[in-house]
């Protein structure tokens, strides 16, 4: 058993033991601490506070799982001018992350053929699974990747794919500085070339549902969401483009020597003020904005298909945020009394800004940010809203968690249709993959519903809105 | 009593779920022939067979199925899917001499055609043409030697059974895909690496390269050029392979990040 104390409302300490330069901390309800395997992870919350230059806590989000290096569902800020970047504190997929859109448009009139037609064109549009590159866009070339990661997703919208309004409403404007494209390898290059614009496959979909019931009135008017709305949720990241540089930055620091007095080598972190550091901030910023423009993509191929389906004219398919979960940003906090700036990682876990942050737009500096949390594609997912909470480096949950593994889900449901199952619950479900969809059925995830309330208690967000999926793509 | 017999290896392999018309093997009966004995008086062998030669290898061989085969030539009346063997070739064909020469101290006739290392699919009647087109690479391993007996309606029987041990094993992993890799070198656990992602996406089969893996580095390394190399070409579902165990006591745990 770990030893821990509570210090908040679903807020726990880890006492520091060992190598740890800080203590850890959990957030969780007493439901979620009481699962099986909820112990295992923290292990690796443990090995995260021995990273040189971690600040606070290393930090655990009640959808912790066993991740590579840092758990998913990890959070650790590191000093900027004294501390490390770890690649496994960002994740192979680079800006993993999720976006939500609204349509003005009541579900209640889309459900049925309408929205089975609507969610096949989808499928048609949008490419999913493995190996299926984008027809609507061409390979991406040299010169493409360089003006993309100066740029981020306005590189799409320059080029038709959205409009310019969507960058209000992304995470960092959709563009991280400090990308340099020339860092990036050719083979990450090749890998990328052709992605733009898919799903992939594992836990990535699109999902289209209902805004099932408001829980914050006032937050959800000023963001313009109503009980009965259309949404959509994008889940999707980097790629095989982000995939490699990672790999490509892992064996650099390996062979570099920098896994050397960390309790698991899959930490290796290099000094952020060091030429190898310095550079993998560089290729992850590309990674970051890659996907940036990868989530801009998809959406605009959604709102063509909602424009010839339901003739519903695409500046109507309203972008309300884009959030990352899987990156490392620099951000400024007050430490011991003083302005620090810090490197946060994030992996499995999103920022969630409170009222009155600098980055946000207007809209949500009086609000604070929205924060989404995709649940399973059988029960929910969670509009939330960031209060802030500096204790977590103004961070939150990203999902559900998952529950139990693939192999396990699949032996699950091995002989059973899972298509009709999905559709008997109210969900129709399109895929590449059929073993994808065993993967991902709803019970191999934790109760979503949880997760948020921990995070609720905890005060790092609060709910808005719970969104019921009922036509959902998968990879 | 008379005993139609061989001995022959059951193979592990993701098979297909589908397949072009003919009268298919069940999975079960499929197997590749080592020794063919024929209808024999088996009383001699079966007591004998506590003191059968045992293969020099305890983990099993790898291969892949590399083409498709309509035997024989002339007149097809199987399809079968021929073996290339990764590693243990030479040793496979050693253990198949040293079975030949107990059999025939024990006074039984063997076919001694040469040695075609394949498996048969189905039989006829089949389109050869639709077999053909629908045959892509699988990886394969041996499960086991066993002593057959032809029962009839394409069904076999193992009157004796000798185990190997699998390359590897999959075990499970919350987030990713892991296996347990077994190996004597680095060499062969990257062989056997790679046919344990192949058993999950056999295309990744078409990306082996002959590779010398002297470390651990050098055998992740090599593993993740195969998942960049398909990425590239066709897509893959592995994003990389994870900097992960230690290769301790013949084996090493694999993590791959999907």
């Amino acid at each position: 058993m770990s030893n821990w104390k509570e210090i908040a409302p679903a807020t726990y300490e880890l006492e520091k033991e060992g190598g740890m330069l800080v203590p850890g901390l959990v957030i969780a309800t007493s439901a979620i601490m009481d699962q099986p395997d909820f112990e295992e992870p923290l292990k690796q919350v443990r090995n995260v506070a021995h990273l040189p230059g971690i600040i606070g806590y290393s930090i655990a989000m009640p959808d912790i799982h066993w991740g590579y290096g840092f758990p998913i569902g990890g959070v650790a800020a590191m000093d900027a001018e004294t501390g490390v970047i770890s690649p496994g504190g960002v994740g192979y997929d680079i800006n993993c992350g999720v976006r939500l859109a609204l349509v003005d448009q009541s579900f209640a009139s889309i459900l049925g053929e309408k929205g089975e037609r609507l969610l096949r064109r989808i499928f048609e549009l949008v490419p999913s699974g493995v190996g299926h590159g984008h027809r609507g866009r061409g390979a991406l070339t040299d010169k493409d990747y360089e003006l993309l990661a100066a740029s981020g997703a306005a590189f799409s919208i320059e080029r038709g794919f959205g409009f310019a309004e969507d960058l209000d409403h992304m995470e960092s404007r959709g563009c991280l500085e400090g990308a340099d494209s020339s860092v990036v390898s050719q083979t990450a290059k090749e890998r990328g070339k052709n992605q733009l614009g898919t799903i992939g496959s594992g836990n990535h979909f699109v999902e289209i549902g209902e805004v099932q019931k408001i829980f914050l009135p006032e937050t959800a008017k000023a963001w313009n969401v109503r009980e009965g709305q259309t949404y959509i949720l994008i889940h999707s990241g980097s790629r095989g483009f982000g995939h490699q540089i990672c790999q490509d930055t892992l064996d650099e620091f390996m062979r570099q020597g920098y896994a050397r007095d960390l309790p698991d080598p899959q930490l290796v972190a290099a000094p952020i003020q060091s030429s190898a550091g310095e550079r993998y901030f560089k290729a992850m910023a590309t990674a970051a904005n890659f996907a940036f423009n990868n989530r801009q993509t998809i959406l605009h191929f959604v709102r063509q298909a909602f424009k010839d389906v339901l003739s519903t004219p695409p500046e109507e398919v309203r972008l309300l945020y884009d959030v990352c979960h899987n990156i490392a940003k620099f951000e400024t906090y007050e430490v011991a009394g003083k302005k620090k700036r810090l490197c946060v990682h994030r992996k499995g876990a999103t920022r969630a800004f409170g009222i009155g942050a600098e980055e946000l737009n207007p809209l949500f500096k009086k609000t604070g940010q929205p924060v989404l949390v995709p649940g399973d594609m059988g029960r929910a997912s969670h509009l939330m809203v960031g209060l802030g909470n500096t204790l977590t480096w103004c961070s939150s949950c990203h999902g559900a968690g998952r529950a139990c593994s693939r192999v396990k889900s699949s032996k699950n449901w091995k002989g059973r249709d899972i298509y009709d199952y999905m559709k008997k619950q109210g969900v129709t479900v399109l895929a590449s993959s059929g073993r994808t969809v065993a993967e991902e059925m709803p019970d191999a995830y934790k109760d979503v519903d949880q997760v948020v309330e921990a995070v609720e208690k905890a005060r790092l967000a609060n709910r808005v809105a719970r969104l019921k999926p009922h036509y959902v793509i998968k990879g | 009593m008379t005993k139609r017999l061989f001995f022959g290896f059951e193979l592990s392999c993701p098979w297909p779920e589908e397949y072009p018309s003919g009268r298919l093997l069940a999975n079960k009966d499929r197997h590749l022939t080592l020794v063919f004995l024929g209808d024999i008086q088996a009383e001699k062998l079966l007591e004998s067979l506590p003191h059968l030669p045992l293969p020099s290898f305890q983990i099993a061989p790898v291969g892949l199925f590399d083409k498709l085969l309509t035997l024989p030539p002339e007149s097809p009346r199987v399809v079968s899917w021929h073996v290339q063997w990764l590693l243990k070739k030479s040793q496979i064909l050693q253990y198949r001499t040293s079975l030949i020469d107990y059999l025939k101290s024990l006074g039984y006739r063997v076919d001694l055609r040469p040695f075609l290392s394949h498996l048969t699919v189905a039989r006829a009647p089949f389109d050869a043409e639709k077999w053909q087109e629908a045959f892509a690479p699988l990886p394969c391993f041996v499960k086991a030697l066993h002593l057959y007996e032809t029962t009839g309606n394409l069904e076999y029987t193992p009157l004796f059974s000798l185990p190997l041990l699998a390359p590897f094993e999959e075990f499970d992993h919350t987030a990713d895909i892991a296996f347990t890799i077994y190996g004597d070198s680095f060499q062969e656990l990257y062989l056997h690496a790679t046919l344990a992602l192949s058993f999950k996406f056999p295309p990744l089969l078409s990306y082996l390269r002959e590779e010398q893996i002297q470390d651990q580095l050098g055998l992740i390394k090599a593993l993740n050029q195969l998942i960049s190399l398909s990425d590239i070409e066709e897509g893959c579902p592995f994003k990389a392979v994870s900097y992960h165990g230690q290769f301790q006591n013949h084996k090493w745990e694999m993590i791959v990040d999907v």
